[in-house]
């Protein structure tokens, strides 16, 4: 059974005109990192705002470890992780403060809760900054909380927006390093998706790209660049399926 | 469940305690507004208090029953008398036009000849009174009669209690009128009455106004006794419902800061978070009105005004804070939902929060609103907890009294919540 199973998946938002996916067919099997790239605009966060429940398909079907989500979304909010594109935390708590609610909310408390945050602050990096407010954190040690934040439940299935975002190399490394790290020891199944293509070319061991709610290619990154003449890099084969010209949505 | 419940209200406090303006806000300002409401109408509460009917005498007798009853009305003080209507002396019908009109709230009538029928009565009692006792007196001359009556003419639309008041203290008028009669009949028949007799018959008369004065405050006429009595309630209500800017507000900042999003994808309800949220700002709210009945009750008289009287219901009184302080946080919610940018809830809370206080009887009491006025302001939740807290403070009433009150309040806290919870399911998309 595959981690994610996506059928010929529409949405149209209400009053717009154009459709943000229009049919969307994608298998993504266990354990694997699976990088979900294209332009601003093309559906990423809508694909994955679908896949936990947020946003509802208009039309096709999309399951999660075998589980429908339009019929067992209980379920399946149990066993996936996400980590929104934009920062999901409450600016005026601490970072400790706020894993702590969200450890709750996951029915997490007690020893087992402070000694998973305990570990996560420090493979972060931020044990030291742990009881500053969230507010007066930088974009870099914001993104690593809201990360922690979706893995607290121990997910079998992660999925990122855009974890990487706005964040310095060092950040980025540090979370690029985790995920890699993260999927080896747990088999734990990563969604995500970016704009960093050499970084997801490194981690990834399938990608799809997507542009104007269609997938144009999908495949293992080296398999995929060999196929495309004159390519050598995933960011080449990128401009070239989806064109150079700028998207603003 | 519990879990989810609890660390939702224990991340509301930090989050509040940590917005200094906030609690300020929430805590301070409306003690300084309880006082300085107070103290601003401390003065033109006297006037309300001396706020007089207007009432119509028709005077058919022209006798000492009519002079007396005169006498009785003017000095209970409640009672302005008209025995003319632009320079025209009023008889039945005009009364009756005139009270129609609503220009009067009622018009007392005193049929012709009641003074003689009066005396006629008292001295029949006398004579019997002292052929009884074996002294000679002669009866033939007095006819047959009946009691002393007079007609009451009552605007239509005038409540069933203030009819009840007005006829129950003409009753005791009229009564009071008779015994002095009878007593006087008496004292001519047994000839000079002593000084202290005369003392007497004051006294009974004096008594009698009083009666009257106590009975109609019980209904309602003079409902509010001083200042305090009525705004250090009203302020504390139009206070607790301000909840709704800061409760609006951090809804809607959860909105736009994202971690909304996050509580959504999370399994179970979100219902209970916000029943977390709710249960954390209905205490917030109960301390708010503890605070502030403290202040009516100990630093009011440090500004020279009458302390507050919280009359002996505290029970009763804690479950209608809480029913008023469900009302509010629900009300906060709905707000926070229906509209989508800060600025939006910020103006459409405060002013529908002020213009629902207005009509609900904070700024002035109900009863001297227009009756169309009145009609409407019933249907305001702050006119439901300042009624329910005057039945308690005023009438000394108790939780049964009050309880269509506390339905009222807590109906409107479910369907706010009902109305959010749907808004909320039908944006999902
Ligand atoms: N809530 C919404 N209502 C209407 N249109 C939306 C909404 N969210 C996204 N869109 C539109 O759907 C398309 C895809 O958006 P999105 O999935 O956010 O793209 P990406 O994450 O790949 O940048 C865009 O054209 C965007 O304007
Ligand atoms: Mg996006």
């Amino acid at each position: 059974m595959p981690a994610v199973s996506i059928h010929s998946l529409c949405k149209t938002y209400k009053d717009a005109v154009e459709p943000s996916l229009n049919s969307i067919s994608l298998e993504i099997p266990r354990a694997t990192i699976f990088g979900f790239l294209g332009p601003n605009g093309a559906g990423k966060t809508t694909t994955l705002s679908i896949l936990c429940g947020l946003v509802k398909a208009t039309s096709g079907s999309a399951k999660i470890l075998g589980k429908d989500v339009s019929k067992e979304l209980k379920e399946i909010k149990k066993c996936i992780g996400m980590v929104p594109q934009d920062i999901a935390l409450f600016p005026s708590l601490t970072g400790q403060e706020n894993l702590t609610y969200f450890g709750n909310l996951y029915g997490l408390k007690g020893k087992v809760l402070e000694n998973k945050i305990e570990h996560y602050l420090d493979t972060f990096g931020l044990t030291n900054n742990a009881h500053k407010r969230v507010s007066q954190y930088s974009g870099g040690m914001k993104r690593r909380i809201n990360l922690i934040a979706g893995i607290l439940h121990d997910p079998q299935l992660l999925i990122l927006d855009e974890p990487t975002v706005g964040v310095d190399v060092q950040s980025r490394k540090m979370i690029s390093d985790f995920l890699k790290s993260y999927n080896k020891a747990n088999g734990i199944t990563i969604l995500y998706t970016s704009h960093m293509l050499d970084e997801a070319e490194k981690l990834c061991d399938e990608v799809a790209i997507i542009d104007h709610g269609k997938i144009v290619t999908q495949g293992a990154p080296q398999a995929l660049i060999a196929q495309q003449e004159n390519c050598h890099s995933l960011e080449a084969l990128f401009i070239q399926l989806t064109g150079r010209s700028v998207r603003d949505h | 469940m519990w879990l989810r419940i609890s660390a939702t209200i224990k991340k509301e406090y930090l989050t509040l305690t940590r917005d200094k303006a906030g609690i300020t806000l929430l805590f301070f300002m409306p003690l300084i507004l309880i006082v300085l409401m107070a103290l601003i109408q401390d003065a033109p509460f006297r006037d309300y208090q001396e706020l007089k009917f207007d009432v119509l005498l028709v005077d058919n007798d022209q006798a000492k029953v009519s002079q007396q009853l005169l006498t009785g009305l003017t000095n209970t003080k409640k009672f302005s008398i008209h025995t003319k209507y632009k320079e025209k002396l009023i008889n039945d019908a005009l009364a009756k036009k005139l009270v129609n009109e609503g220009k009067f709230q009622f018009a007392i009538s005193i049929p012709k000849g009641s003074t003689a029928q009066v005396q006629n009565n008292a001295n029949k009692i006398v004579a019997k009174l002292l052929s009884s006792l074996g002294m000679p007196s002669d009866t033939s001359a007095f006819k047959e009669s009946h009691g002393l009556h007079i007609d009451i003419i009552f605007d239509p639309t005038a409540k069933s209690a203030f009819k009840i008041a007005i006829n129950n203290a003409m009753e005791k008028l009229v009564a009071g009128i008779e015994t002095d009669l009878v007593l006087s009949a008496m004292s001519e028949q047994l000839g000079t009455g002593t000084g202290d007799q005369q003392m007497a018959f004051n006294q009974i008369k004096s008594i009698e106004v009083k009666e009257v004065a106590a009975y109609d405050q019980s209904n309602g006429l003079t409902l509010l006794t001083n200042s305090v009595q009525h705004n250090v309630p009203a302020w504390t209500i139009f206070a607790m419902f301000f909840i709704v800017i800061p409760l609006g507000g951090a809804l809607l900042k959860e909105r736009e800061d994202g971690s909304l999003t996050r509580l959504k994808i999370m399994p179970g309800s979100y219902t209970l978070l916000l029943m977390g949220k709710v249960l954390f700002y209905v205490g917030v709210c109960f301390i708010q009105f503890v605070l502030m009945m403290l202040v009516g009750v100990f630093a009011m008289p440090l500004f020279g005004l009458p302390a507050l009287q919280l009359g002996h219901e505290y029970f009763a009184l804690a479950v209608i804070a809480i029913s008023i302080a469900f009302a509010a946080t629900s009300y906060g919610i709905l707000i926070g939902t229906i509209f989508k940018t800060p600025s939006q809830s910020l103006t459409f809370g405060s002013v529908s929060v002020v213009l629902l206080s207005a009509i609900g009887g904070i700024w002035v009491p109900m009863y001297v609103m227009p009756l169309m006025m009145q009609k409407i302001g019933a249907y305001s939740p702050l006119y439901w907890g300042l009624n329910g807290i005057n039945d308690l403070f005023l009438r000394h009433e108790g939780l049964l009294f009050i309880f269509p009150q506390i339905a009222k309040l807590l109906g409107f806290s479910a369907i706010c919540i009902f109305v959010a919870q749907w808004i909320e399911k039908k944006s999902f998309q």
